[in-house]
This record gives structure tokens, C-alpha cells and sequence, in this order.
């Protein structure tokens, strides 16, 4: 299986080793990603906060790039996936716009390739058995709180991804992996706060709190994200969280390619557990994970 | 707080907004949804489904006066719970654009910093430049004094955490990463910025 | 050439203020087809009307043309009128010169003038080719089938077994009642429910003209108004009717055990069952899906212990055939089903139940014995929320309507909640209280001010489960804050919708629906029981939402209706149906498809040289629209009162071919 690859921004920084284990997994699983050259930012929040028509062509840029090579996409970050969504969705409905974007970029949308989520990728049921048929370290005795995040899975109309309520692809390949997907866990599509963590710290911090409170409460071990921004703010943030609300949680936050990583027998180190904020060795060295 | 007057004169601010985010403001009919939905309302003057309410009355200096536009987290649950399907996600950004383009004063002058140095850093290069937009922005945020203690842990805490974990690259901030074609993305910010 | 007479309406000034009366008037006296004319303030009143049939008589006028006001308006006054002078009532054409000539030119007097006297003119070359037409007259059967036993249903079949026609009530459930049967108490009396209804199932099942037919369904109808030809499946009940007596230790003794459909899944019933104790009739049924004898082969308890030895496995489906003259339909409603409302947890949380099933837990003679039970563990709730507009008022699930009687309900459930369990407390999330009817909003006030129930307006966002309760988030919007509520039950007001299978019974009778499955009236203001189906009458909620007292004078309407059309012994049909010219007809069949009222029907014509089909007008269910006379390729189809010939003599005047 071939895919384009569109990394995102965050994922040559601080969001590393989730760049590390999707590269990892996927070896691992025969998925060849092919990384879109020269590919451009694709907006985030900031684009369509200040203009529609900027919002739309950043990630056309890629989407026709992707178009080009022939291939589907591969996306580890929920805001570029939905953006690239987002973008998708108006042009085929809005003439003028697609005008615009065309004429500015000087090149032809054909809409070709699929704009998959990674987490869609390997939800889907062929990925799906061929993970279930390599786990050798089934996550035994993990208990995981499968934490989506908001833009993932909404608006409905336009990521198609699911069902944006309840959705359960996470925590089925939880459950694909040996490991126990708390069940239950109200805050499993509710926002972290995303971009505010720069701009207004204390309402991530009461936003995070309420994740992570609920998490606890669930009797959940950790936290799984798909989502760089999701991560930052519940792993870098966790300790002045706690200080702030006078909490202990002390919750690793995993990238659901590592967790994947894992139970394949790839090393930790291999797939950047090293670098998080709240350290999850402990944690899987008492699981005999690690 | 004065009344408000309402008045005829006013109403064009609903065609506007209309107009910027495509959908229609007067088919909501304030059932609370959004409000209820929203993770930072309680952080807002006014709850989205109060804005709403504002719009139709055609309040327009309340509206973008008010920090709900800039506290707002774009995770768009309201669009997702609304009955009457209005994309209020969109009507926000709506709000945000006009703000921005009146250059009007925000209640939360850091989001819209946040928004224009993040834009200048793909403008620039092509790709957010994480180290270098952090910086800049928190030499523009101001409120020096206020934000010691944010400066504090990113100087002391994150950002050597980052730093020797090698998720972050120092030296970006003097060679920041461009790609090939940075002049075309170039000129679409600038095509862009003359149809504002 | 028949002598034609023009009769010209000043209709006050509605069009003499345009049109030069006087001067239309001269042109038609000097009109070489015309044989006489005149002009008349109001042609439709008395004095215009006898001038009109002095004119017949004294001028020998075989043809009529009235230019006045539209057809619609007066053609069937002056079709009687000339009839009294002795002339077929269809040798007379309407030239509307008011509504398509003096009301939409106002501004325009000289033209409008010239368009009136063409008008005039082409209606003088049709009328000279009209031939005269008769009216057939059909026999009619002067009985009624109801398909529904829910209480508009219960209602007509009284009403018009009462009138004295022999009536069929067709119910597919094992008793009647309907959805009346599973409620406890009704607003804004308080009435118990199966004490109003139950007297009138027992009047149905002891009224000698009503012949009640249970767990049957509706297979086939076929025919038309005053005779219609119906089958019915009666379903095999494996038990002996003539012979059971209702004694019940059947299903005492049963060991299936399975969710109850009239308790909405928290109850339970065996597989030989009466939906509840007061079913009429009293007589079980063996549900053949899930009984153990059907499925396995062994068991017959039943069988063991019935005393009147009425059980019957060898039971079969019976078709019954019927004829009846007309149909009533009231087959009542389904309610929407929230579990496409992830962030309710309708369906994952135990204690999340609709209003209907609230019913059941409330009612005495439901599953629990009227104690409202936590579904979950079976505690006493202590703090109950409910929410209104689940599934109505949402264009996210394609039901943009109101239900009508939710905040009714709603509110009794506050009350009725409060007297079962005193030390409870009931939280009302609504957007909007609609409270119509009579003593409703006082209703509404009485469940907050007496029964303490607190009404917070706002549309709750999601329900999530914390340590064994249910947390709601909402936002009050009469304060402006996010609210939080920790509640032991939660009851969604479910909205209504058609039943499931609304649109398959419709097609069936040839009755129209709208996009959510109700049936069509006739008119919605003014034809609230009938439809455009002649002879096939609606009553209650099939045709849209509303309460018990609209559905009861429903069913009446539509009873009064029926008995209006069994008032005389035979129909009247309009002639003004189309006809097959047999000769013509090369038996295509192309306008039999075409046809939008089922009104052609093939016919083997036995000739010398073999069989033939031709194609054959009902002229009673033909409503004279014209697509057959369209569609035939070889122009053997002629619409009475609209041939060829008359209408191409119309266009020639027009297009100004003749003058």
C-alpha cells in the first residue's frame, strides 16, 4: 500500500515522535509513505479566522500535489485533516471558489485522491487484521482512555469521519491490540482548547483538567491521542495542570502509532516514548510493556 | 449596560455576515444548543447563541467588541448540535474576519497576534516555524509583567524540555526552514491581501 | 348551425370598469354565428339567471355562452340554469372575461376590450360544436371499513354503526385500543386513559353492526368510490376465537419469555400473549417467531392447560373478501426513535427512556405496577429530568414539525411523577411551552406552580454517565449560563412521526402523503378528513399530529362524511370523462400507465377475427385531466366536453386563423 504522506508543521517539532512512530509503524506494516515534496502549511486555525480564500488554497496546494503523485492521503494531524476536508467540501460546491483557488495556484484540482485521517487508514478493516496478525506484545492490562479530540470527527457533513458523538474506531484498535479501551469516557470528542494554550493558558488548563478528571475517574492508566495539539496540551501541559487545580494524575499521553509501535515489538525509544512530559516508562515497565 | 435601540439601519450587519459566512442568522431560533455544547462559554461575555441574538438585532460594535469571537476554540461542537443546522463555527470566523479586516480592537488582542504571526511565519517560508512564531509572538503579546510567569516555564521548563528531547531545534530561529516554492506561496498572500 | 345566444355579466364594475361592455355587446349582436345577445349587471342573480332562460325560450337558442367571472366561480349555477329552461346542461361555455381579462389588465381598457370580444368569439365556435352529455348513475354499497382500532377509528366505527351501516373495523394488532391502551392518565383532566377508552372498545365489540376484525391486516383494494373490493388477511392466532374465553392461564403457564412491544421493551410477555389485561377481544395469540413449539418442535404448555381446549396449532391464515362502498383510514403513528441522538446515550444508558415508555412505568397495569422504577437498578429516582424536542424541531433528522402534544405530555408526566413519588423533583429543558387547547396552559402553570416542577429553557447538549447517574449540560438561556444537572432519569420527549409502513398502506389505496409520510387531506383548511381518492376518508394522527379531543371529532367527521355519501342509493358521475373510440384503438395500452387515477382498465373485445385489447374508461374514477387523450398515439382518446373539434375551433379565434 502506497500513500502520500503530508506530515504537517507540528510533526518536525514538537509533535516528533508521533512523526517517528507513524514512520516506524508503517514500515513495520508494509505501508509505503511517500512524503508530498515541497509540501506548505496548511492553514490551521489562523487561515480561517482571517480569510476564507487563504484558508482553502494552503491546503489545496497539497491536495493537488497529492492528486499528482496519483496517490491517498495519509494525515497525522486532526486540524490539517480537516482543513484539507474543509477545502475539498467548498470547492466542489462553490464554482467561484474553486475559480480562485485554480487561478492562484495555476494548476487544476481533480479531487482524485482520498483525504484520509491515519487514524481512518488503520481502522480500516484490511489494515485492521494485518496489525491484529502482527501483535506480539499485546498491550495486556492497559487501560486507555481513547481521547479523539474535537476536529477529527466534527462538523459530520464535511469529515465524513464517523459518528461524531460516539465515534469507536479508536477504541476498537485498542481493543485490536490486546490492550482495555475505558469505556464510557465523556470527554472522548470534547475540545482541549487547541490554539488557546498560547494565547489564553488558563482555559486549556481548566479544559485539560476536565479531560483528564474524567479520565481518572473511568480508571483509565492513560490517555491515546490523534492529534498533536491534543497531545501538547494534556502531556506538556499536565503538571501545571495539576499544580493549578491541586491534582494528581499523573497520565501518560500516548500517539496511537506508538501504542500500535508497541504491540508490534518495536522499541520505545524507536518510536520517541522518550521524549513526552509525563513519562510513561513506569507505566509499561509495571505492565511488562516496556 | 444602556439599552439597545433597535432600528432599521442597523440591519445591515446581518446581510454582511451573512454574506462572509454563507449562512443564514435568522433561522435560529435560540433553543440554547450551542451555548450548552460550547467548552469555553463560561469564559465568554456572551454565549455564541447570545451573539446570535445580537446579530439579528444588527448590534455590530457589541458583537466584535465582545471576546466570545476570539475565546472561541474553533472546535466547532455547535455546528455539529445545531437543530436548524446553521454552521455557527463559520459565522464565527465570519465575525473574526471582519474584526480583522476593520482592524478593530480585540478584547483578546492576543488571538488575533497569534493569528497574524503565525500567518507571517508560512507567508515567509512556507511552514510554521514553530520555534520562531513563539518567539515573536510572545515578544508581541506584551503584558510583560502579566504573562512573567508563561514566560518563565517556556524559558525554564518547556522549552529546554523541548529543546534536549530534540523535538525542537534552536538554531531554527536564525535558519528557519523554507521550502522551494516559498515566493509562490509568497504571492498568494499578497493577491490575496489586495481583495481584502 | 344551432342559434347561439351571448349573455355578457357587467359584474358591477369588476369588469365594466375595464371592458366596454356596451361595446363587446354590439360586435356580438353583428356576430354572424350569433344569434342573440344581451347584457345583464349580475348574470348570476335571479333576475340575470331568468333572463337568461327567457332568452332560450323566446329565441329558440340551442347553445349558451355566459361571459362573466371564471368557471370555477359559476358554470355549475348557470349549467342548472339553462337545464330549467329544457337545454342539456353542457351546451353552454364560460368566457371568463374577469379574471383573465378585466382583473390583470386594469390599466389597459382598449385591449382589454379587444381581448374580451375574442374570448367571447372563440367561446361562440366551441359552443357550437358541443353535444349534449348525460351523467351515468352508479350503485353503491352502503358499507364501511375502517383500517385502524386505534380511538378516531373506535370513534367512526361507532358513529356509523350507529347511523345503521354495517361497519368493518380492521385493527393488525391483537386488540384494539391503540396507543390510548398504553397511556396512564390524559391531560389536562387527568382522566385515566383506560377507563374512558375501555367502555368504547366494549361498545365496539358488542355492536351488532360492526363486524371487528383483529390481527388482520389490509392485502389488496381494488375499485372505486361506492365499490370498493377489499381483501383482508386475517392472521392465524393458533387459537380457537369461538372457543376461547379469555380465562388467560395460557400464558400464565407459557415459559417463553419475551420483551413486550406495547410496554416498549421494559416489560415483559410470553409467546402466547394478550397485549394487556383489558384487550378486546379477550382472546390470545401465539406469536409463531419466538413460541417454542413452532420453532422447535416441542413444549405445548399452552395446549396442556387450556381448559377450553381452544388452542389450534394447525391454524392458517384466512383471506377475507369484502365489499365495501367506502374507507376510513386512522392508522395512527409511530414516535421517533432517539437513538440517532448519540450524546443522549439513548440506547447505551439504561436509565435514558423515551416519554413512551415513561408511560408504561407509570401506568398501574405496566411492567412495574406504576412504581417508577430506575430501569438501571431499580431505585426510586429522586431527580428526573426531561427534555423536550427530541427528534421534532430538528432539521438534522429531517422532522423540522412540531409534535404538538409533547409539552403536554410533558407536563402531566412533571404531575404524575410527583404524586407517585412525593420526595421527587422533575427538571423540564424545553426551547418553546405550546399549550392550545382548553384548560392547557393552565395545565402547563399548575405542574410548575402546584407540583413544583422547574422549567429551564434550553435544549440539553449532551447526557453523559458519572458514578451510577446521569450528568446534563445545558445552557439556561433566560440567564445566559452553562448549566450543569445531575439527575437519576431521564425522559426524552420523543417526537411523532407516521408509521413505518405509512407510505406502503397509502400506495395500496391510492391516497397521496406528504415528505414525512402523512396522509394528504383534500384541502388543509377546509377538507381536513378527506382525500382526493374518492370514497377514502383520513381520521387522526395518520393524517397529522394533534391530541385525543382532534382525533375523536376526526373519526366523527369522517363517519359524518361517509354517511353523507350513503346517503342516496346511487352516485352521480360527471360526464365530462374521457372515452376510447374502439375502432381507433390499437390496445398500446400507453394511456393506462399514463393515467394518474387507475382510471383505464384493458378490455377483450371478441371479434370475428380473434380477440382484441382495447383500452376501457371507468367513468366513475375518471377525473377528466386529459393525459390519456395526450398520450394515445393514434388519437382514439377524446375527453367529453373537450374534443378536438370543439378546442381547435377555440385556438382558430384565437390565433386569429378565423375571425
Amino acid at each position: 500500500m502506497k500513500l502520500a504522506y503530508y506530515p504537517g508543521c507540528s510533526l518536525e517539532g514538537t509533535a516528533k515522535e508521533y512523526n517517528l512512530s507513524t514512520k516506524a509503524v508503517c514500515k513495520a506494516l508494509g505501508i509505503e509513505l511517500i512524503e508530498l515534496p515541497d509540501w506548505n502549511c496548511c492553514g490551521a486555525t489562523s487561515a480561517h479566522a482571517t480569510n476564507h480564500l487563504l484558508s482553502i488554497v494552503l491546503p489545496t496546494r497539497n491536495l493537488i500535489k497529492a492528486n499528482e503523485l496519483g496517490l491517498d492521503l495519509a494525515i497525522p494531524c486532526s486540524a490539517c485533516f480537516n482543513r484539507m476536508k474543509t477545502s475539498d467540501y467548498y470547492i466542489k460546491r462553490d464554482k467561484k471558489i474553486k475559480e480562485e483557488v485554480e487561478k492562484l495556484l495555476g494548476r487544476k484540482y481533480t479531487a482524485n485522491s482520498k483525504i484520509n485521517h491515519l487514524l481512518g487508514i488503520f481502522a480500516e478493516d484490511k489494515i485492521n487484521a494485518i496489525i491484529a496478525s502482527k501483535v506480539v506484545k499485546p498491550l495486556q492490562g492497559l487501560k486507555v482512555a481513547p481521547y479523539y479530540g474535537c476536529l477529527l470527527v466534527k462538523p459530520p457533513k464535511i469529515v465524513e469521519f464517523e459518528n461524531a458523538e460516539n465515534p469507536q474506531s479508536l477504541d476498537n484498535l485498542i481493543i485490536t491490540l490486546g490492550g482495555e479501551a475505558v469505556s464510557d469516557f465523556a470527554y472522548k470528542t470534547e475540545c482541549c482548547g487547541a490554539s488557546l494554550t498560547l494565547t489564553r493558558e488558563e482555559i486549556v488548563l481548566g479544559l485539560v483538567n476536565k479531560i483528564l478528571k474524567d479520565a481518572q475517574l473511568r480508571g483509565a492508566d492513560c490517555l491515546v491521542t490523534i492529534c498533536p495539539f491534543c497531545h501538547f496540551n494534556l502531556d506538556a501541559k499536565q503538571k501545571d495542570v495539576e499544580r493549578k487545580f491541586k491534582a494528581n494524575y499523573n497520565l501518560p499521553v500516548f500517539y496511537f502509532t506508538q501504542l500500535i509501535g508497541l504491540a508490534l515489538g518495536i522499541s520505545p525509544k524507536e518510536l520517541g516514548i522518550d521524549k513526552h512530559f509525563v513519562n510513561p516508562l513506569e507505566l509499561l515497565k509495571s505492565l511488562e510493556l516496556a | 449596560m444602556e439599552e439597545i435601540i433597535i432600528e432599521e439601519r442597523k440591519q445591515d450587519f446581518i446581510k454582511d455576515v451573512d454574506k462572509e459566512s454563507g449562512e443564514k442568522i435568522g433561522s435560529c431560533f435560540q433553543c440554547g444548543r450551542c451555548s450548552g455544547s460550547c467548552p469555553v462559554a463560561s469564559f465568554m461575555d456572551w454565549t455564541p447563541r447570545q451573539i446570535n441574538q445580537l446579530i439579528k438585532l444588527g448590534e455590530k460594535d457589541l458583537v466584535l467588541s465582545a471576546n466570545t469571537i476570539w475565546v472561541c476554540a474553533s472546535c466547532i461542537t455547535c455546528t455539529a448540535r445545531c437543530p436548524r443546522e446553521i454552521d455557527l463555527a463559520k459565522v464565527m470566523d465570519a465575525l473574526r474576519i471582519i474584526a480583522q479586516r476593520e482592524k478593530r480592537e480585540a478584547r483578546v488582542r492576543e488571538v488575533p497576534v497569534f493569528h497574524e504571526v503565525f500567518l507571517k511565519s508560512v507567508k515567509k517560508g512556507g511552514r510554521v516555524n514553530e520555534i520562531q512564531m513563539m518567539f515573536e509572538y510572545n515578544l508581541r503579546r506584551k503584558n510583560y509583567l502579566k504573562n512573567l510567569t508563561s514566560y518563565l516555564n517556556l524559558g525554564l521548563n518547556l522549552g529546554p524540555k523541548m529543546i534536549i528531547s530534540g523535538k525542537i531545534n534552536p538554531l531554527r530561529i536564525i535558519f528557519p526552514h523554507k521550502i522551494k516554492e516559498k515566493k509562490i506561496i509568497g504571492k498568494i498572500f499578497e493577491k490575496i491581501g489586495e481583495e481584502i | 348551425m344551432p342559434r347561439v345566444g351571448v349573455f355578457i355579466c357587467h359584474c358591477g364594475t369588476n369588469i365594466e370598469g375595464v371592458v366596454d361592455v356596451e361595446k363587446a355587446l354590439d360586435e356580438m349582436k353583428n356576430y354572424p354565428s350569433v344569434s342573440y345577445a344581451t347584457d345583464y349587471k349580475y348574470m348570476c342573480s335571479e333576475p340575470g339567471q331568468n333572463k337568461v332562460k327567457d332568452a332560450i325560450g323566446k329565441n329558440r337558442l340551442a347553445r349558451v355562452v355566459v361571459a362573466c367571472c371564471s368557471p370555477r366561480m359559476h358554470e355549475n349555477t348557470f349549467r342548472r340554469c339553462i337545464e330549467e329552461a329544457d337545454l342539456n346542461p353542457y351546451l353552454i361555455e364560460i368566457a371568463n372575461i374577469r379574471e383573465h381579462c378585466s382583473w390583470v389588465h386594469p390599466d389597459n381598457k382598449e385591449e382589454a376590450t379587444k381581448k374580451a370580444i375574442e374570448l367571447i368569439k372563440a367561446s361562440v365556435a366551441k359552443v357550437i360544436k358541443n353535444e349534449p352529455l348525460f351523467p351515468r348513475y352508479v350503485p353503491l354499497t352502503k358499507r364501511v371499513l375502517i383500517i385502524g382500532g386505534g380511538i378516531a377509528g373506535i370513534q367512526s366505527a361507532l358513529d356509523t354503526a350507529s347511523a345503521g351501516y354495517e361497519t368493518i373495523l380492521l385493527e393488525r394488532e391483537p386488540s384494539i385500543g391503540g396507543r390510548m391502551a398504553q397511556l396512564d392518565k390524559t391531560f389536562p383532566t387527568l382522566d385515566c386513559s383506560a377507563c374512558i377508552l375501555t367502555p368504547k372498545m366494549v361498545d365496539i365489540a358488542q355492536n351488532k353492526n360492526i363486524k371487528l376484525l383483529t390481527y388482520s391486516e389490509l392485502e389488496e383494494v381494488s375499485g372505486f368510490i361506492g365499490n370498493f373490493n377489499v381483501k383482508i388477511r386475517k392472521k392465524a392466532r393458533y387459537v380457537n376465537e369461538e372457543k376461547c374465553t379469555g380465562c388467560g392461564v395460557c400464558y400464565t403457564k407459557c415459559p417463553k419469555k419475551l420483551a413486550s412491544e406495547f410496554d416498549l421493551g421494559i416489560g415483559i410477555r410470553k409467546a402466547i400473549y394478550v397485549p394487556f389485561p383489558q384487550a378486546v377481544p379477550n382472546i390470545p395469540v401465539i406469536d409463531k417467531e419466538n413460541c417454542i413449539y413452532f420453532i422447535k418442535g416441542k413444549c405445548k404448555v399452552c395446549e396442556k392447560f387450556c381448559p377450553a381446549n381452544a388452542i389450534d396449532f394447525e391454524q392458517e391464515d384466512v383471506l377475507i373478501e369484502e365489499k365495501v362502498g367506502a374507507i376510513i383510514v386512522a392508522t395512527g403513528f409511530d414516535t421517533f426513535d432517539p437513538t440517532v441522538f448519540q450524546e443522549y446515550g439513548y440506547g447505551r444508558y439504561k436509565d435514558v427512556i423515551t416519554s413512551l415508555q415513561f408511560e408504561r412505568l407509570i401506568n398501574a397495569s405496566g411492567p412495574t405496577g406504576g412504581e417508577v422504577k430506575r430501569p438501571s437498578d431499580g431505585k426510586h429516582p429522586k431527580r428526573v429530568a426531561f427534555i423536550q424536542c427530541v427528534g421534532s424541531r430538528d432539521d438534522t433528522v429531517g422532522r423540522p414539525y412540531c409534535s404538538k402534544v409533547c409539552c403536554m405530555y410533558t407536563a402531566k408526566h412533571t404531575i404524575l411523577l410527583k404524586e407517585h413519588e412525593p420526595d421527587s423533583k422533575s427538571y423540564v429543558f424545553y426551547i418553546d411551552i405550546r399549550a392550545p387547547g382548553k384548560g392547557y396552559e393552565e395545565f402547563v402553570r399548575r405542574a410548575q406552580e402546584e407540583y413544583g416542577a422547574t422549567y429551564i429553557r434550553g435544549k440539553v447538549a449532551k447526557i453523559y454517565e458519572r458514578g451510577g447517574k446521569l450528568v446534563l449540560k445545558a445552557e439556561d438561556t433566560l440567564i445566559g449560563k452553562q448549566v450543569e444537572i445531575e439527575v437519576d432519569l431521564v425522559v426524552l420527549a420523543v417526537g411523532i412521526e407516521p408509521k413505518k409502513d405509512a407510505k406502503d398502506l397509502a400506495r395500496k389505496l391510492n391516497i397521496s402523503y406528504d415528505t414525512y409520510g402523512f396522509y394528504n387531506e383534500a384541502h388543509p383548511k377546509l377538507r381536513p378528513v378527506e382525500t382526493l381518492t374518492d370514497g377514502i376518508y383520513l381520521a387522526g394522527v395518520c393524517q397529522g399530529v394533534k391530541d385525543i379531543p382532534d382525533a375523536v371529532a376526526q373519526g366523527s367527521a369522517a363517519a359524518a362524511k361517509v354517511c353523507g355519501l350513503f346517503s342516496s342509493d346511487e352516485l352521480i358521475t360527471d360526464p365530462l370523462t374521457s372515452v376510447v373510440d374502439k375502432d381507433l384503438c390499437v390496445g398500446c395500452c400507453a394511456c393506462i400507465s399514463a393515467c394518474p387515477f387507475n382510471a383505464i382498465e384493458e378490455e377483450v373485445l371478441e371479434e370475428r377475427t380473434g380477440e382484441r385489447i382495447v383500452a376501457k374508461v371507468n367513468e366513475t374514477l375518471c377525473k377528466g385531466c386529459g393525459v390519456c387523450v395526450a398520450t394515445c398515439p393514434s388519437k382514439a382518446v377524446s375527453l367529453k366536453g373537450w374534443t378536438d373539434e370543439q378546442v381547435l375551433r377555440e385556438v382558430e379565434i384565437l390565433v386569429g386563423s378565423r375571425k
